[in-house]
């Protein structure tokens, strides 16, 4: 006898992403879920964000590593409400793990809810958070074939950011195939280029999170 | 990436769904379905299986994967066609102006039960 199951694997996890989303838009947060090689930046380009567009969102920050509070500390030195999630050894966060952090803030005083995933550019891409957008961050120093070898990652995002761009001079990176690669695996989607530590193109970047605000505010009326 | 947590999901899945109907006896096997962009891949995934699912309640089930593509549908030319590797443009015309449709499921298909 055959029974039908057609039932997705991973449904706990996005029935939980639901939920995380449902609550953050009925309190007005909204979440971006950042991702990134380990080490590629995602804490500094949050700080370089917080420090620039602070003045305009309140923002909190879940910050998702294997082990160590470093992350979270960073980002609370700058009086930014900051929760740690350690997966012990788990290569990605998963909704359940953001809908228990969430416990910890108070999301009246949010705006805009940045999550630092695990740096990894494979898994995290299959697990939803209850964002409202995906970022991916990829730094000049992990070289320039990145988007073509991890298509999965790069197809799943909302806007890429390279970063790291103040030691192109240093290293043979080629924005023009990053650019290439994406425009097959994304078309439409155009790298954005930045420094955390010099602060160029964050100006840039702080407008990303404006578009997608604003876009959220009119989803929301 | 995580095909162990995908496994283990899995046995729970199928097995809520036995519980569901009240069968007791044998998996004869699974129908899973890995889509090619779905970030898992079908041999890991195998290979986890055959090393979970001994202790369970589908010990000596055959697990049958299916691996569809992902269809590209052309805003530019209006043409249908199975995507190839990471290119998500048209095949046919070039055009980035694509709606990519499927290829992204993970998912328990059906399961055959002896009797
Ligand atoms: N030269 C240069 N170094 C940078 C830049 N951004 C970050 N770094 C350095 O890169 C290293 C890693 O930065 P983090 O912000 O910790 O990176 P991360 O992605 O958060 O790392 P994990 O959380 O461990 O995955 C640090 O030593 C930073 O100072 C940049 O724009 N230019
Ligand atoms: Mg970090
Ligand atoms: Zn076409």
């Amino acid at each position: 006898m055959k029974l039908v199951v057609s039932k997705d694997i991973l449904k706990v996890n996005d029935k939980i992403a639901e939920i995380i989303g449902e609550k953050l838009e009925n309190r007005g947060v909204m979440a971006v879920n950042i991702l990134g090689s380990p080490g590629c930046g995602k804490t500094a380009l949050i700080e370089a964000l917080v420090k620039n567009a602070g003045d305009r969102f309140k923002f909190a920050v879940i910050e998702g590593d294997l082990a160590t509070s470093r992350d979270a500390e960073r980002i609370e030195k700058l009086n930014v409400p900051a929760v740690q999630i350690n997966t012990g050894g788990g290569c990605h966060l998963d909704a359940n793990m953001v809908l228990t952090a969430l416990d910890d803030l108070d999301l009246d005083y949010v705006d805009v809810l940045l999550i630092e995933n695990v740096g990894n550019l494979v898994c995290p891409a299959a697990f939803k958070l209850g964002e409202r957008k995906r970022f991916a961050a990829l730094s000049v120093p992990e070289g320039d074939d990145k988007v073509a070898k991890y298509p999965t990652m790069f197809q799943s995002v909302d806007a890429v950011v390279v970063n790291k761009i103040d030691l192109m001079a240093y290293l043979d990176f080629d924005i023009r195939r990053v650019e290439n690669d994406l425009s097959k695996l994304a078309p439409g989607l155009k790298p954005l280029l930045v420094s955390a530590k010099t602060g160029e193109g964050i100006v840039e970047f702080s407008g990303l999170i404006e578009k997608a605000w604003n876009e959220f505010q009119k989803a929301q009326r | 990436m995580h095909e162990f947590s995908i496994v283990q999901d899995l046995m729970e899945l199928a097995e809520d769904e036995l519980g569901k109907i009240g069968y007791t006896g044998k998996v004869n096997s699974l129908t899973l379905v890995i889509g090619k962009l779905s970030g898992a891949n079908p041999d890991s995934v195998s290979f986890a299986y055959d090393a979970i699912s001994p202790q369970t309640r589908l010990k000596g089930a055959k697990l049958i994967i299916k691996e569809p593509s992902a269809v590209c549908i052309c805003g530019g030319c209006g043409v249908n066609s199975e995507l190839a590797g990471i290119d998500y443009r048209c095949p046919l015309c070039g055009s980035g102006d694509v709606k990519v449709e499927g290829g992204r499921e993970l998912r328990l298909d059906s399961m055959e039960l002896e009797d």
